[in-house]
């Protein structure tokens, strides 16, 4: 059918931000009427202290603006790791919590009980949460000191506030290699090896030099086996390459799920492997399970119709597209 | 979330409501500026738009190899221009074939260019044909010398090469006769402040996401202007977005249509979208009707060839439901909506495996609107 393995490595990299993996250097999703380079849409936003808070008070600054759901776990994650940021850059950046879901419960008490010592504002009518195109919390946008948007981080993952630290670092035109932060020096020095590996295989993939990003990968994997990360990218970027891989691929997705057993993009892997080893009902098993566990099944029914139509079960293949198709097309 | 999509959505909704009847482009209506593009020829150079503007007529023509009727107007534009270049008429030519042009796709987009004497631009990653929301191949927009469109055409016909010669002549002056059918239509109803402030409101609410607010605004302005059509359109957009949790909301859309229709009977985004509704109230035969109104009113409407298509399907006629959707096919083969419904057709014709293929096509392609979206 010619389709399978086809697109090079950008769409295991668009498949693993849309299912929520962790740690990719940026979701294209995050804010969506923000783009990288444009002017940053102007708020003015109640604190849950009783002040306000604006953009445009923190001209001169770089601004982190985080946009919370309050009860959610990443979020509160998210929150405090930002007190991390704002500490190292004292007072050349201002972080903003955005609690977007104020209406859900006694946002004070919650904010006050993340112990942060930046402003948290209550976006009451999602106005700002609309404006800046928000999909998902945590989203947290970094911006620059003339108010023009940097980049964003979607959702929170273990490499969070070294991200957002970058970012601010580039937003104020610093150096972007740091001191390593006492958190950085805990590491074992075989995950620091590891990330850069990482670092650089993701980039060469941005670039589709897909041999060059898998042997990033590897070198990644070698030296941390405990990186699910880099296990999972992999693991993706292999099959992406050619279905040929799957035997490849198979180990590290398996222990990319050992490391995080909720991967969605995981299974996903895993379920192109047995979809290509001819095992579709296994895989179908595995997919619809994954389906049930993310709030955007979109990319797992697709998935599913591909495996289907890759073993000529047509009509089923119809069913599972239909199902992506139905919440694309609305 | 839904609000979310919704807002995104209609942010692009609001222009296509207020479109007047030419529906070449979804977000680019006459009467309008033509939005800016830097391309590149297919040896390189660099051609922008604004920099191009300026002579009495300037024709914008997106084709594509692929396209049949891209080559019969093509062939009758270097006839035009031969003519009319001395009097001021430029045209710029679009390549749609592609996303990314390579191998032995950009060689036949060469050959098929090769003696045009106008230049031919590669549409890189299709963003400007997105940006206009091009609705059938061929499309043309033919600019004025301050780059407002003045005439748009979509698909072409024997009959479109008399009215595209006709515009092109008008703006250059030839042919007084010609000129009243092609002028820049002043909108010709202007509705009370009151009104006006609503349906304003009721935009910005929309491009903030918050198209709950949104409508009663615009149930007021069209309460207190019983004569004006924008408000009524886009509301009856509103309408059919929620209708999917409350199904009350159709009837709701229905009315509204049938009282714009009244008020600008010949408007094919009106006509096509009450066809819509109809259908989603499962009233085929009057989803049938309007939906070969709206294409009566313009041939090329892929969303009402949809719409018929649907129609025709759900009334057990699906032979003749693939003509429908191969048309819309030909038109805009890279329409998520019309391979959507070509998948329907095939799936009730018990053609699976190209009904599989199809609905790939469509999840791939919604995808790649939203993310030039």
């Amino acid at each position: 059918m010619g389709t399978r393995g086809h697109k090079g490595l950008a769409v295991g990299v668009a498949l693993a931000v849309a299912v929520g993996l962790g740690g990719l250097p940026r979701s294209a999703e995050a804010f969506r009427k923000v783009q990288p380079g444009q002017p940053a849409p102007e708020f003015a936003l109640k604190t849950v202290d009783g002040g306000e808070v604006t953009l445009s008070a923190h001209r001169g600054k770089a601004v982190v603006l985080s946009f919370l759901r309050q009860g959610q776990g990443r979020s509160t994650k998210a929150a405090k790791a930002l007190m991390e940021v704002a500490a190292r850059f004292g007072d050349r950046v201002a972080v903003v919590g955005v609690v977007v879901n104020p209406g859900d419960g006694d946002a004070k008490a919650w904010a006050e009980g993340l112990g942060v010592s930046y402003p948290v504002a209550l976006d009451t009518g999602q106005e700002v949460y609309g404006a800046y195109g928000v999909l998902v919390a945590p989203s947290t946008g970094v911006i620059d000191p003339d108010g023009v948007f940097v980049e964003e981080v979607g959702g929170y993952t273990a490499g969070f506030a070294d991200e957002v630290r970058r970012l601010v670092a580039q937003a104020l035109g610093e150096e972007v290699e740091e001191e390593p932060t006492p958190e950085e020096t805990a590491k074992p020095e075989a995950r620091k090896l590891a990330e850069r590996h990482l670092q650089k295989a993701k980039l060469l993939a941005k670039r589709k030099m897909t041999e060059k990003a898998l042997a990033a990968a590897r070198e990644a994997v070698q030296a941390d086996d405990t990186f699910g990360e880099a296990h999972e990218l992999l693991g993706l970027w292999l099959l992406d390459a050619s279905p040929d891989n799957a035997d490849e691929a198979e180990p590290h997705l398996r222990k990319a799920l050992e490391q995080n057993p909720r991967s969605t993009a995981a299974k996903v892997g895993l379920a192109r492997v047995l979809g290509i080893r001819g095992q579709t009902d296994e895989a179908a098993a595995l997919l619809e399970d994954a389906a049930r566990l993310t709030p955007k099944p979109e990319r797992i029914y697709y998935e599913l119709g591909r495996i289907y139509e890759g073993a000529g079960q047509y009509e089923k293949a119809v069913g599972a597209y239909r199902k992506a198709l139905e919440r694309l097309l609305r | 979330m839904g609000g979310k999509r919704l807002g995104a959505v209609l942010g692009l909704v609001v222009l296509l409501a207020v479109a007047p009847a030419a529906a070449a482009f979804k977000y680019v209506e006459v009467g309008q500026k033509a939005p800016d593009f830097a391309l590149k020829t297919l040896d390189g150079q660099e051609v922008r738009l604004s920099d191009r503007v300026g002579p009495k007529a300037l024709a914008v023509v997106f084709w594509a190899t692929w396209s049949a009727r891209s080559k019969p107007l093509l062939a009758d534009l270097v006839e035009l221009y031969r003519e009319r270049k001395d009097q001021g008429f430029e045209i710029i030519a679009v390549n749609v074939d592609h996303e990314q042009l390579e191998g032995e796709a950009r060689a036949a987009v060469e050959a098929a260019a090769k003696d045009l004497p106008f230049p031919v631009v590669v549409d890189e990653g299709l963003a400007t044909y997105y940006a206009y929301g091009v609705v059938a191949t061929p499309s043309l927009a033919l600019l004025d010398e301050t780059g407002t469109v003045r005439y748009a055409l979509a698909s072409y016909s024997t009959a479109a090469k008399r009215d595209l010669r006709d515009a092109v002549d008008a703006l250059l002056g030839i042919h007084e006769e010609a000129a009243p059918r092609f002028a820049v239509k002043k909108r010709d109803y202007v509705p009370p402040k009151k009104a006006t402030l609503h349906y304003q409101k009721a935009q910005v609410l929309i491009r903030r996401g918050m198209a709950r607010k949104a409508v009663r605004d615009l149930e007021r302005a069209a309460k207190i202007d019983p004569k004006w059509a924008d408000p009524r359109v886009l509301l009856a957009r509103l309408y059919l977005e929620r209708a999917g949790k409350r199904p009350r909301y159709l009837e709701k859309a229905e009315a509204v249509l049938r009282e714009a229709r009244e008020i600008q009977p010949r408007h094919v985004q009106t006509v096509g979208l009450l066809a819509e509704v109809l259908e989603a109230r499962g009233k085929h035969d009057e989803a049938l009707a309007a939906a070969e109104e709206a294409l009566r009113i313009e041939p090329a409407y892929t969303p009402a060839l949809v719409v018929k298509a649907r129609a025709l399907r759900s009334l057990g006629r699906p032979e003749e439901a693939a003509q429908a959707v191969d048309a819309a096919l030909e038109l805009d083969p890279r329409n998520p909506r019309v391979l959507a419904e070509k998948g329907e057709v095939a799936a009730a014709l018990g053609r699976w495996e190209e009904a599989a293929g199809a609905f790939r096509r469509a999840v791939e392609l919604a995808w790649k609107a939203r993310g030039e979206g």
